[in-house]
């Protein structure tokens, strides 16, 4: 079974595009039968003036934990920098590696993603970069591949 | 004449299909060309029939622009052609016996007779064409065509309408179909279009039926193999799951009974036949896999008109090592591509009428997205206008479903995905 890496629907084995969104399940296929991922996001928090980096992976869940969920699911837990008071949603968005750079993804946030100030649809892959605000609810962060 | 010779070319999906313990999608794509000295058909006199709705649905401007419409048919056919025109309603009624265009005389004042009342029975309709044009002395030397025209649904009779066509195919007659405004039933029409091959055209604004007819009587005088059929046997491990026809749209070509009208095969230009393979969980010490044992005939009983049967068998080998490179072939590619948008249109619609809107909401919102990423504004516009609307009413608006459908479905043949730029898709805000 393949899972859509834009809009995590699952699709059977051989699926070229998803049929809920439209997207290029191809990448999954090649990723699969590449080297492990070594580069580095830094994800700059512009509300409280921190910088964390995310690495080894192709995909990084950004969100606030509670007790009640496990924490393990979360790349980027956004629960120490008060995320629930910027409104930020247990999974609110993922970020992606790509051949060319960065995409973000919206996971169906309750307080939706903008960047640059736009509102993105959920489960639509946007393509960022260092010189994109990007807004999750009211968290302003902004992302980039480390040199 | 030397009889031409149909041509055909197979791409698979990928050199090798990977054995898995669960199962897997397999694309193939067929190339079919006609080859040969022209003038095969083109020579050959058409025999059209025209089938019209004349329900009370059809009052007022449907019925005279039909009419209107009807009239001037015979300046736009050639002279060895035969026309007949018949009307339903409750029952069915021959307006025009088969008459050849050369020896009409007065049309106007048959036509003129048409009435608009009644119910919608198709079958009464299509029963009526099709005996006209079997009966017409020249059927054996002609090629027959119906052209349906209607704007409602017909209930209780589409399995008799289905097997008429059937037998209608077997006659070598083929069936186009006009859809009028809003109501009439697409899905039905489509597959009973299928059936023969044939194709249906949506018309949402009926001043443009002149443009419409003219442009189906042109289609029906193609140079061309006529009615071109692919009968197959599968392995029994594999289903055929869909077949495509890739032309200047999309089309889903009903499969019966492992057999699929594939329609007029044109000289000069090509069709292409995208097949989707569900292939169950492999655990075998085989080579390779079967997919499809076939071979392509043209259902034409006129002896002067056949062809010979072509075979077709399609094989790949089996892996248990994917490989880097050539995973999928980028023709395969471009074209599931091409098919995609429409497949999610039709997903969207699906979840709408069983009421999971938010769901279907959704999918549309994804497709406005993806039309946006290729170019298309416009109608990307106009779903999301749809999805507003949806969002209030809970349903779709009267003409929001099949201009989306219709749309997409042209729109995805013409798109042309860029490889290229496939693993970094540039989405446009909103």
């Amino acid at each position: 079974m393949i899972i859509c890496p834009s809009c995590k629907h699952e699709e059977l084995e051989g699926r070229i595009f998803c049929s809920n969104c439209g997207a290029s399940l191809m990448q999954r296929v090649q990723t699969a039968i590449e080297e492990t991922e070594t580069r580095v996001i830094i994800v700059e928090l512009l509300d409280v003036n921190r910088s964390v980096k995310l690495s080894g992976k192709e995909k990084f869940v950004l969100g606030r934990s509670v007790p009640s969920q496990p924490e393990s699911v979360l790349d980027l837990d956004f629960r120490q920098y008060n995320g629930f008071e910027y409104g930020v949603s247990r999974k609110h968005a993922m970020l992606r590696l790509i051949d060319q750079g960065i995409q973000l993804i919206d996971l169906n946030s309750s307080n939706r993603t903008y960047i640059d100030g736009e509102e993105i649809y959920p489960w639509n892959e946007y393509d960022v970069d260092g010189n994109s605000v990007i807004r999750l609810g009211k968290l302003r962060i902004r992302v980039s591949l480390e040199d | 004449m030397e009889k031409p010779k149909l041509k055909y070319s197979i791409s698979y999906g990928s050199d090798e299909l990977l054995i898995m313990n669960e199962p897997q999608i397999y694309y193939a794509l067929i190339t079919l060309s006609a080859e040969g000295e022209k003038g095969y058909s083109s020579k050959i006199p058409k025999s059209l029939c025209f089938v019209v709705d004349a329900s009370t649905s059809m009052q007022g401007d449907p019925i005279d622009i039909v009419k209107q419409s009807l009239s001037r048919i015979p300046k736009i056919l050639d002279d060895q052609d035969t026309l007949s025109i018949v009307t339903f309603n409750d029952r069915a009624e021959t307006i025009f016996r088969p008459t050849k265009v050369d020896k009409i005389q007065s049309i106007s004042r048959h036509i003129a007779k048409i009435r608009a009342v009644g119910g919608t029975e198709m079958y009464q309709g299509l029963k009526r064409g099709y005996i006209q044009l079997v009966r017409t002395k020249t059927f054996r030397q002609s090629l027959s065509t119906i052209i349906l025209l209607t704007d409602g649904q017909t209930y209780g009779d589409e399995d008799m309408c289905f097997r008429l066509i059937k037998n209608a195919r077997s006659d070598g007659i083929n069936i186009f179909g006009v859809g009028i405004g809003n109501e009439w039933n697409d899905e039905f029409i489509d597959e009973l279009v299928g059936y023969a091959g044939g194709t249906s055209a949506y018309l949402s604004d009926i001043y443009k039926l002149p443009i419409v007819l003219s442009n189906l009587i042109k289609m029906a005088h193609i140079d061309s193999i006529p009615q071109v059929t692919m009968r197959f046997d599968t392995n029994s491990r594999v289903t055929l799951s869909n077949i495509f026809r890739l032309e200047r749209e999309v089309s889903l070509l009903p499969i019966d009974n492992n057999q699929v009208c594939i329609g007029a095969i044109p000289f000069g230009s090509k069709i292409q036949l995208l097949l989707e393979f569900h292939i169950p969980s492999l655990n075998t010490d085989e080579e390779e896999v079967c997919l499809l044992n076939g071979k392509f005939i043209n259902n034409s009983y006129k002896e002067h008109l056949k062809i010979q049967s072509y075979s077709i068998n399609m094989k790949v080998p089996l892996t248990s090592t994917p490989k880097k490179n050539g995973i999928v072939s980028s023709e395969i590619m471009q074209s599931v591509f091409s098919i995609s948008l429409y497949r999610m249109q039709e997903a969207a619609r699906n979840e709408i009428r069983k009421g999971e809107i938010n769901k279907g909401i959704r999918m549309l919102r994804n497709l406005a997205n993806q039309l946006n990423v290729q170019g298309k504004p416009a109608l990307a516009s106009r779903i999301i206008e749809e999805v507003l609307f949806i969002e209030n009413t809970q349903g779709y608006s009267t003409s929001g479903e099949k201009q989306i459908k219709y749309a997409t479905r042209i729109l995805s043949a013409e798109t042309q995905v860029d490889l290229s730029n496939m693993k970094t898709k540039k989405v446009k805000l909103k």
